[in-house]
C-alpha cells in the first residue's frame, strides 16, 4: 500500500473528530443542562426512569391505544389512561416549559405535537373531569347529555366562525 | 447447471413461494363474511329522513369534522373529508337508473368510509398503518405509522380516503384539543368514531342526526340479533355502494 | 473498478458536472416539496399517483429489460452479446436506483419508509416490489462487479457467479410482474384490473429497454471507441421489434375486451385517453403522439431495409422508447385513476417542481450509468 503512514494518520484524525462529541461527553461535564420546572407530587414512574424511558413508555402507550384499543393501564394499583394529552399534560401543563426545555437542549425533535394539540396553544374544550362526568351522565340518561355536548360544540363553532 | 435443471429449480422455487401462508390467507378469506366472533359494527342511513333536510345533513358533517379536526380546504384537489354529501348519481353511480324518482335524484346522500368486511385498503398498506379490528370490524388507521404512499387511496373503491397534501393545521377553523390533528403526508378517513365507541358512545354523525330525527342514522352491531340495526335491516330493503366488488360495505342505505 | 470513474477527459467531466447541476436543482426542488408537502405537485385527492409512480413503473421495466441481454448471453451462449451484457446490467443498476428514488419522493412521510420493513404487510404488492427491487439491485451489483473484475484480471469469473446470474433472470421477470401486481389487483380500478397487465408490462419493458440500449450503443460509438458491433445491435432491434409487436397486440386485446363487452367502466378510461371524456381531453394529443410513434417504430423495426440501416434504426429506437414512455410513463397511471371512483373526471398536470425533481432523478440515473460505463470502457481501454 502506498502512503501507509499518511492514510493511518488520516484515519486516526477522522475517528477523533467524528467521536469528539462522545469523548467530551464522557468527561461527565453536564453543565448547561437546563433547569426544568417539575410539578409537585408523584409522577407515574420515578424521575430517573421517566427521564430515560419516557419516549419508550409513550411509544408503548401509543401502540396499545391505537392498535389494540386498550386505553387504560394499571400503574401502582391505579387505572391510568394511556394518553399524552390527558395524562402527562394534566400535571406537566406546558409543553414550552417542560418538553421543549429538555428537547431543545438535547436537540431532539419528536413529532408528537405535529398532530397532538399543544396545550399551550389550545386548552381542551372539556377538562378530563368534565369528560368523565359527561361519560357517566351519558350512560345514565342515554344520549341526552352527549347530544347536548355536541350541540354546544357546534354552537361554539358557529359563534367562533362569526 | 444444465438449462433443464435450471428451469426445474425455478419452477420449484416458484411453487414454494406460492405455498406461503399469506397467499393462502388471501385466497381463503375473500369469500368469508366478517368474523362471527366479536362485534360487527355497521350503520344504516335512511335516505327518506334526510330528504329536504340539508340542515341535518350539514350538522352531521360539521359534528364529525369539528370533533376530529378535519381541515376545511377549498377546492377539490386537496380536500380532506371524512363524511360528506354526494348526489345519488355519484354515490351510487352503477345504480343510477334512468327514470329514478326526483326525490332520490335531487337529494344528496351522506357517504363515508364503509368499514368493509373485505377492505381492499388494508391488504395493500405496506406498513400495516390501516387494518380491520377483529373485535368490532372498524377499519382503523394509525397516523403515526402511515408513510403516505397513498396505495390505500388507489385501492378504495369509494373515494373515502383523504391525503394531507400540506400541513392541515392552518386550515382547521377551531382546533378540538382532545383529538389530534394530522400532520402533512398522511392519509386519513372516518374511523366510526373509535374514540367514542370505546366509551360506549355512538359516532358523532349519528348523534348529530338524532337531534333532528330519531332513526335517520342507526349505528349498531350486526352480530347482535336483538339490535335495532338488525331489526331495521330485516324489515327494510337496503342497498350498499358497489356491492359487486365483494368488499361487503357496512354502511347500508334505505331508499 | 470504481476508481476509473474519476479519470477522464474534459468532455466527460463537463457531462458529469452538467448532470450534477440538474441533480442539485432536483434536490432543491425536493427540499421545497419536503417542507411544504406533496401539495406542490399536480396530484390531488383523485389523481393520487401520477408522474413519480409512472416513472417508477416505466423504469422498473428498463431495469428488468437487462434480462434481454443477460439471457441470450448466459443461457444460450450468444457470444455477440458478450460486450453488451455488462452495459445491460449497469443500465439495470441505474434504473433500479431511479425507481427507488421515485418511490421515495412520492412518499408523504419519507422518513417513515422504514416502517415498511419493521411492520411489513405481506399481502401488499408495494412491500414485495421494494423487496424484489432491492434484491435485483444487489444481484446486478454483485454480478457486474465480479464479472468485470475477472475480465480486468484476465481470468475466468468464479464458478459461484453462474447460479447468481441464473437467479437474476427470473428475478428480472419477477420485479416487473410484481410492479404490475401493484395495479392489476385493485377492484377499485377497472382500467388496471386486467390479467394481462404483467405480460403487457414485460412486453413494454423488453421493447423500451433494448431500444434504450441501442440508443446508448450509438452514443457510445460517438463519444468513445467502444463498439458493440453491428450484429449485437441488430439482435437488440429484433428483440425490440417482437416485444413492441407483443405490446401493441396486448393493447389491442385490452381494447377488444373493453369495447366488445361494452362495459362503460372499462371503456371510459380508453375514451379519456384517446378521444377525451366529459370535455377533458388533455391526454388525447399525448396518447396519439404515442400511437403514431408506435406505428413508425413498428414499421422501422419490422421492415428489414429500415432496420438494417443504422441511421434509421436510431430513430426507430427513439420512437419505441418515447412511445412506450408516453403510454406507460404517464397515460396508463392517470387513466387508471380518472374518472375517480365516484365518476368525476378530474385533470392532472405535473407542476414545475414535480418535473424538476423528476429531472433530478433522471440525471441521477444518467450520472450513475455514465460513471459505471466509464469504468467499463476504461478497463477495456476503449475510451
Amino acid at each position: 500500500m502506498y502512503n501507509t503512514g499518511k492514510v493511518v494518520l488520516g484515519i486516526i484524525v477522522f475517528v477523533l473528530i467524528f467521536s469528539s462529541p462522545f469523548l467530551i461527553n464522557m468527561s461527565g461535564d453536564t453543565s448547561g443542562m437546563p433547569e426544568m420546572t417539575v410539578p409537585e407530587g408523584e409522577c407515574l414512574y420515578p424521575k430517573d426512569e421517566m427521564r430515560a424511558n419516557h419516549m419508550d413508555i409513550l411509544n408503548t402507550w401509543r401502540d396499545k391505544v391505537v392498535r389494540e384499543d386498550i386505553r387504560y393501564t394499571e400503574i401502582n394499583g391505579e387505572q391510568v389512561e394511556m394518553s399524552l394529552s390527558h395524562t402527562c399534560m394534566k400535571c406537566h401543563e406546558s409543553r414550552k416549559e417542560f418538553c421543549n426545555v429538555c428537547h431543545a437542549y438535547m436537540e431532539v425533535n419528536p413529532y408528537c405535537w405535529d398532530c397532538h394539540v399543544d396545550p399551550d396553544d389550545h386548552k381542551p374544550t372539556m377538562t378530563i373531569d368534565e369528560e368523565a362526568a359527561m361519560e357517566a351522565a351519558a350512560k345514565e340518561c342515554a344520549l341526552k347529555e352527549e347530544e347536548k355536548a355536541i350541540q354546544e360544540s357546534l354552537e361554539i363553532n358557529a359563534e367562533e366562525e362569526k | 447447471m444444465k438449462r433443464r435443471d435450471f428451469i426445474t429449480a425455478t419452477a420449484l422455487a416458484a411453487a414454494f413461494g406460492l405455498a406461503g401462508k399469506p397467499v393462502y390467507n388471501v385466497l381463503a378469506s375473500k369469500d368469508a363474511l366478517a368474523s362471527k366472533t366479536g362485534k360487527r359494527l355497521a350503520m344504516v342511513i335512511d335516505l327518506k329522513k334526510f330528504e329536504g333536510n340539508s340542515e341535518m345533513m350539514n350538522k352531521c358533517v360539521d359534528a364529525c369534522h369539528s370533533m376530529h379536526n378535519v381541515p376545511d380546504i377549498e377546492g377539490a384537489k386537496e380536500e380532506v373529508k371524512w363524511i360528506w354529501p354526494e348526489p345519488f348519481e355519484h354515490a351510487f353511480l352503477e345504480q343510477n337508473n334512468q327514470f329514478i324518482p326526483e326525490n332520490i335524484q335531487n337529494n344528496p346522500i351522506l357517504i363515508m368510509c364503509n368499514h368493509c368486511d373485505n377492505p381492499p385498503c388494508v391488504g395493500v398498506c405496506p406498513p400495516k398503518a390501516t387494518w380491520k379490528r377483529a373485535e368490532d370490524g372498524v377499519v382503523m388507521m394509525d397516523w403515526h405509522r402511515c408513510i403516505g404512499c397513498r396505495y390505500c387511496m388507489a385501492a378504495c373503491p369509494y373515494g373515502s380516503r383523504s391525503f394531507n397534501w400540506r400541513d392541515p393545521r392552518p386550515k382547521i377553523k377551531n382546533i378540538t384539543a382532545n383529538f389530534p390533528t394530522r400532520s402533512k403526508g398522511v392519509v386519513e378517513k372516518c374511523t366510526f368514531c373509535d374514540e367514542r365507541i370505546v366509551k360506549g358512545l355512538e359516532p358523532a354523525c349519528v348523534v348529530a342526526s338524532k337531534m333532528y330525527e330519531p332513526e335517520a342514522m342507526v349505528f349498531g352491531d350486526l352480530n347482535d340479533d336483538k339490535s335495532n340495526i338488525r331489526k331495521i335491516l330485516s324489515e327494510n330493503y337496503s342497498i350498499r355502494r358497489k356491492p359487486e366488488l365483494s368488499t361487503q360495505p357496512e354502511v347500508y342505505y334505505l331508499i | 473498478m470504481l476508481d476509473k470513474i474519476f479519470t477522464g477527459g474534459k468532455k466527460y467531466w463537463a457531462w458529469m458536472i452538467f448532470l450534477s447541476s440538474i441533480i442539485g436543482a432536483g434536490t432543491l426542488a425536493y427540499l421545497h416539496q419536503y417542507e411544504v408537502g406533496l401539495g406542490v405537485t399536480g396530484m390531488g385527492r383523485d389523481v393520487t399517483w401520477a408522474f413519480y409512480i409512472s416513472q417508477l413503473t416505466f423504469f422498473v421495466g428498463v431495469a428488468a429489460s437487462a434480462v434481454m441481454v443477460v439471457l441470450p448471453y448466459y443461457l444460450h451462449d450468444y457470444k455477440k452479446f458478450g460486450k453488451i451484457t455488462i452495459l445491460g446490467e449497469f443500465l439495470a443498476i441505474g434504473a433500479v436506483i431511479m425507481c427507488m428514488t421515485f418511490v421515495f419522493v412520492d412518499m408523504g412521510q419519507p422518513l417513515r419508509v422504514v416502517n415498511m420493513f419493521l411492520h411489513p404487510q405481506l399481502t401488499s404488492p408495494m412491500f414485495w416490489d421494494s423487496v424484489s427491487l432491492m434484491g435485483y439491485l444487489v444481484l446486478n451489483i454483485v454480478i457486474s462487479r465480479v464479472v468485470l473484475n475477472a475480465e480486468r484480471n484476465g481470468v475466468k469469473p468464479p464458478k459461484w457467479i453462474k447460479p447468481v446470474i441464473y437467479t437474476s433472470i427470473p428475478w428480472a421477470v419477477s420485479i416487473h410482474t410484481v410492479t404490475a401486481f401493484l395495479y392489476c389487483g385493485l377492484a377499485a380500478r377497472p382500467f388496471w384490473m386486467s390479467a394481462i397487465m404483467a405480460p403487457r408490462f414485460l412486453a413494454t419493458a423488453f421493447a423500451a429497454g433494448p431500444a434504450l440500449l441501442i440508443i446508448i450503443c450509438f452514443v457510445l460509438r460517438k463519444v468513445s471507441k467502444f463498439d458493440v458491433g453491428k450484429d449485437a445491435i441488430q439482435k437488440l432491434a429484433v428483440i425490440a421489434a417482437y416485444a413492441m409487436f407483443a405490446n401493441i397486440f396486448f393493447l389491442a386485446l385490452e381494447f377488444f375486451t373493453a369495447y366488445y363487452s361494452g362495459m362503460h367502466h372499462h371503456t371510459q378510461h380508453f375514451q379519456l385517453l384517446y378521444v377525451g371524456l366529459e370535455g377533458n381531453s388533455s391526454l388525447v394529443p399525448w396518447m396519439w403522439t404515442s400511437t403514431v410513434l408506435a406505428a413508425i417504430s413498428l414499421y422501422i423495426l419490422i421492415n428489414p431495409n429500415t432496420r438494417k440501416n443504422e441511421k434509421i434504426l436510431g430513430f426507430g429506437a427513439i420512437a419505441v422508447f418515447l412511445s412506450i414512455w408516453m403510454d406507460k410513463g404517464m397515460g396508463l397511471i392517470i387513466a387508471g385513476l380518472v374518472p375517480n371512483p365516484l365518476g368525476y373526471v378530474v385533470d392532472y398536470t405535473p407542476t414545475l417542481i414535480e418535473l424538476t425533481i423528476s429531472a433530478g432523478i433522471f440525471a441521477l440515473g444518467a450520472l450513475i450509468i455514465s460513471a459505471l460505463y466509464k469504468s467499463v470502457l476504461t478497463i477495456r481501454r476503449q475510451v
